[in-house]
This record gives C-alpha cells, structure tokens and sequence, in this order.
C-alpha cells in the first residue's frame, strides 16, 4: 500500500480537428479546385497541464462535465493515446473498462469470448486456464457458457465483459461509465467487486457522472474543466465543488 | 529506428501470442461455422478459377502453352496472396473498437490477417500436392524448393500487409486502389504464362520490373517444369522480400501512434 502506481505530470494533448476533413483522394483534387472545401485545421486543447497521483488501494474519482478531457484523460493513462507533452508514469498491469466485453464477437461462445477478450489484455493461456473458473462462477453464467454471445441477454453479456475485466488481478482498473448502463443489482455487485480489488491493493481509477457514488466511495478526486485541472482533494469537498461551480444544475 | 526497439517489439508481439492465436481462431470459426461444406469453400475459388482459365484460354481461344497444370501452379499461391493483400487493408480500421479501448501491440492486427490467409494456403496445398501428381502422372523432386519460395513469398506478404493496413489508416481509398490493383498485377504477373513465353517475345527484362514476379516463376520451375528454380530469381525473391518487409515495418512503427486518433 503507499506505492504511487500512476504518475502523471503537466500532461498536454490535442487534437487536429479537420473541417472538410480529407480522407480520399477525390476531396483532395476537389480542394485544390475550390479553397472553401479545403481541408482547415483546428487544433483543440483536450487536455493542458493536468497531474494526476494515485496510489495502490486508492480509489480515484474523475469528474467533470462532457468534454471535459475525463476519457482523454483515462486513455492516456491506459496507454491507448500519447500525451504531446509531460510526463507519464504507469506501473504495473492496466485494466481499462471503457467499454465492457471489448472485442466480444457474437457469433463465439462465452468461454471463447473470455478467452479472447482475456488474451486482450495481454494475458498468456496458462493465465487464463488459471482464472477462468472464477470468472465462470462470478458471472454465474455455468450453464451458458458454451452458447453463442448473440443469444446472451445485455445483462450476461455485461456480466461477462465485468467478471473478466476484475479478475485480470489488474494494478490499475479503469472504470468509465461502464456501471451506468447496469441494472442496480449488477451495480452493487460490480461495487463490491471493485472495493475488494481495492483492499486486495489495486488502484482504481472511476470516471462517473454518479456523483453521490463517487462521494460515497472515492478518496480523492480530481475535478476537470474544459482540459483544465480545478480541483483536487477529498471526495464530498471536491463534489461540492463540482456542484456549485461547474455544474450548478446537478445539485438540484 | 533503432535495433534495440524492433527487438523490444518482437517480445512483445511474443507476450501476446495468446491474442494472436485467438484472433486467428476467431477469424477461422466465424467464417466457417455454420456452413455445412466448411473449408471446402476456400478452395472452390481457386478450383473454379483454374477450371474457367485451362478451358477458356486453351480450349476456347487456343493458346496451347496453357495447361491446366501451369493454371494450377500459378493459380494458389495467387489467390491466396491477393486475398492477403486485399484483406490487411482492412485490419486496422475493421478492429478500430479495439484499438480505441485497449492498449495492445497493433502489429497483431496485419499478422493475424496473414497468418489466417496462411493456415487457409496451407491447406489448400494438402489437396494442390495429389492435383499435380494427378496432372502430371508424378512428383517432381524440385518440389522440395516449394516451402523455401513459400517462405519468401508470405515476408513479401507480411511486409505488404504492414504497409497497407497502416496506409489504409490515413487514406481509406488504399482499399479500393488495392482492389483494382491486385486485378491488374494479376495479368502482369507470370500467373497464368511461364517464364518462356515470356522470353521469346524479348519482354523478360520488363520483369525485373514487377516484384510480383520471380515468386510466380519460381513456382512453375518447381512445379511445372522440374527445374532447380534460376539464381536471379532467387536473389529478386530476397531482395524483394526484405525490402517491402523492412519498408511495411518502418511506415507501420512511424504511424501507429496515430491510428486511434484517425480511426
């Protein structure tokens, strides 16, 4: 417990917003025909000088309003986009739920499903062999195991993309919105999950809009406004904060 | 560009081997489960192709080098290298919910395109090995060469795949220009006629030209001719091979950086 796992730094990045935005070669020619449907480029700041420290049995909350950089943010962290500037420092394995049962392909089994999604982040076969029954028992999905995904309803499939995510033994898991679309009881089951993850050591890192949860269940948390940092510090301060001065209509 | 870093990334591909096996195994049962002639499908492009062709060409407008034997020769290893090219354009972009939410090393996605072509030329060849002896009424011995062209046949492959799927990217039009690309390579490359044919009308010099072609005449001297396949196109095979391997692997490293944001 103590060892910062995530360490990031006066972290910048943009992107290139392309209006008439070129992708073939017939607008190519076109633009240099007609100057109004060439392509422009704008650059957008989604993210200038954040930091942000997490710890191993922490858990982090991540808030702010859409298009604040929140994703940006957890991708960067994840290792899927590079930051243009500052300094990022990740250790250990990385679990990023910005989406539940990435890579799912309806037409493979569960059992092929897990696998693959599995070996997605990075584990080796033996590893799974290993976690397997585990995953099969906490997505009570035994008997269904062996069916194709397309016929699994939206709550086995969101029970088996969550069962792998959490019993990857991730250092770090990423949680992006991913609870909003559960029913309670699959909430409350993914919650427990995670604070056992947490005093098993993990660190997790969770983007909501649920404010009263992050409150509830974060230890600190980082307010973020158009890519800029606003706040950081003890849960209920920092959603106080949020309520008042980002977004006054939440609070009602 | 350094060693050190193709070296750190080969590693790594090795650590995800599971993803790969599982990507190719994902492909293979997708396409065939749930049809009844399985496999067989793969091969009956390549078999009516040659049926259409010897008939067509032989029968039909009288060329009589053509033979169902050098239709064959040419025939697999084409429609599986075509198939490969045309496909890895894709790969990136086909995938892109992964790339955009899971951090794994992309090079996965072109090597698991042409290992799956690769597994479905394999088996391709199981059923084109009792074809030539059928056609030819014996094995030549010269096909102990065949692996090693293979071999040199699927880096060019490989590197092609790389180049594509990353320029793809960038430029969606690569897929279509691919496409009608490979159509047109197929009648510039000695596919369906044999070195001979060539050098009589004094074309062989426009060859070297086309990387496409030493693989294709090696395969007919193998095959078609029983030959020890020629020196110079041994030497074409290697060079060829390695530079579109080293340049697919060079434009793939520089730009992959850049796939999630273009995807």
């Amino acid at each position: 417990m103590g060892e910062r796992v995530i360490d990031l730094r006066q972290v910048y990045k943009s992107f290139v917003m392309r209006h008439n935005r070129t992708e073939s070669l017939k607008q190519l020619f076109i633009g240099w025909l007609d100057w109004r449907r060439r392509e422009r480029r704008e650059t957008f700041w989604a993210l200038e000088g954040v930091d942000l420290q997490a710890e191993r049995g922490e858990m982090v909350g991540l808030i702010g309003t859409n298009g604040s950089g929140k994703s940006t943010l957890l991708r960067i962290v994840a290792g899927i986009l590079e930051p243009d500037k500052g300094q990022v420092e990740v250790r250990g394995r990385v679990a990023p739920m910005i989406e539940v049962g990435v890579g799912f392909h309806p037409e493979l089994t569960g059992e092929e499903n897990l696998y693959l999604n599995a070996a997605l982040y990075g584990l080796c076969r033996d590893e799974i062999d290993e976690i397997r029954g585990e995953i099969v028992a906490y997505s009570e999905l035994e008997k269904f195991i062996d069916v194709p995904i397309k016929n699994y309803s939206t709550g086995m499939y969101m029970r088996l993309g969550f069962a792998v995510a959490v019993h990857l033994r991730p250092d770090i898991l990423l949680v992006d919105e991913v609870l909003a679309v559960g029913d309670e009881e699959f909430q409350e089951k993914c919650l427990k999950r995670m604070q056992r993850l947490r005093a098993e050591g993990a660190c997790i890192l969770l983007v909501s809009h649920d404010l009263d949860q992050v409150a509830k269940m974060c230890d600190n948390v980082y307010v973020i406004s158009n890519g800029k940092p606003l706040f950081r510090g003890p849960a209920q301060e920092a959603v106080d904060l949020y309520r008042k001065k980002v977004d006054p209509a939440s609070s009602q | 560009m350094s060693t050190k870093g193709w070296i750190a990334d080969t590693l790594v591909l090795f650590r995800y081997r599971e993803l790969l096996q599982r990507l190719i195994a994902k492909d293979l049962k997708v396409k065939y489960r749930g049809s009844y002639l399985g496999f067989f499908w793969s091969l009956l492009n390549p078999l009516s192709l040659v049926v259409v062709y010897s008939v067509v060409l032989r029968y039909v407008m009288g060329v009589r080098e053509i033979s169902p034997l050098l239709v064959v020769t040419g025939i697999i290893p084409w429609v599986f290298f075509a198939n490969t090219l045309n496909s890895s354009t894709e790969s990136i972009i086909i995938n892109s919910n992964l790339v955009k939410k899971i951090f794994f090393p992309r090079e996965i996605l072109p090597v698991s395109t042409v290992a799956f072509n690769f597994i479905q030329f394999c088996m391709a060849v199981v059923v084109f090995v009792p074809a030539v002896y059928v056609l030819r009424g014996d094995l030549p011995w010269t096909l102990v060469f065949y692996p090693l062209i293979v071999v040199l046949h699927w880096v060019f492959a490989l590197g092609a795949a790389f180049l594509l799927s990353a320029v793809t990217t960038f430029y969606k039009d690569v897929r279509y220009l691919t496409e009608v690309a490979m159509m047109m390579v197929f009648w510039v490359t000695p596919v369906l006629y044999h070195y001979d044919m060539v050098a009589e009308k004094g074309l062989a010099v426009y060859f070297w030209l086309n990387p496409f072609s030493s693989y294709f005449f090696a395969y007919q001297s193998a095959v078609y001719f029983a030959e020890v396949p020629r020196a110079e196109h041994w030497l074409a095979m290697a060079l060829w091979s390695t530079l579109v391997l080293l340049v697919g692997i060079t434009v793939f490293r520089r730009s992959r950086s850049k796939f999630v944001e273009e995807l």
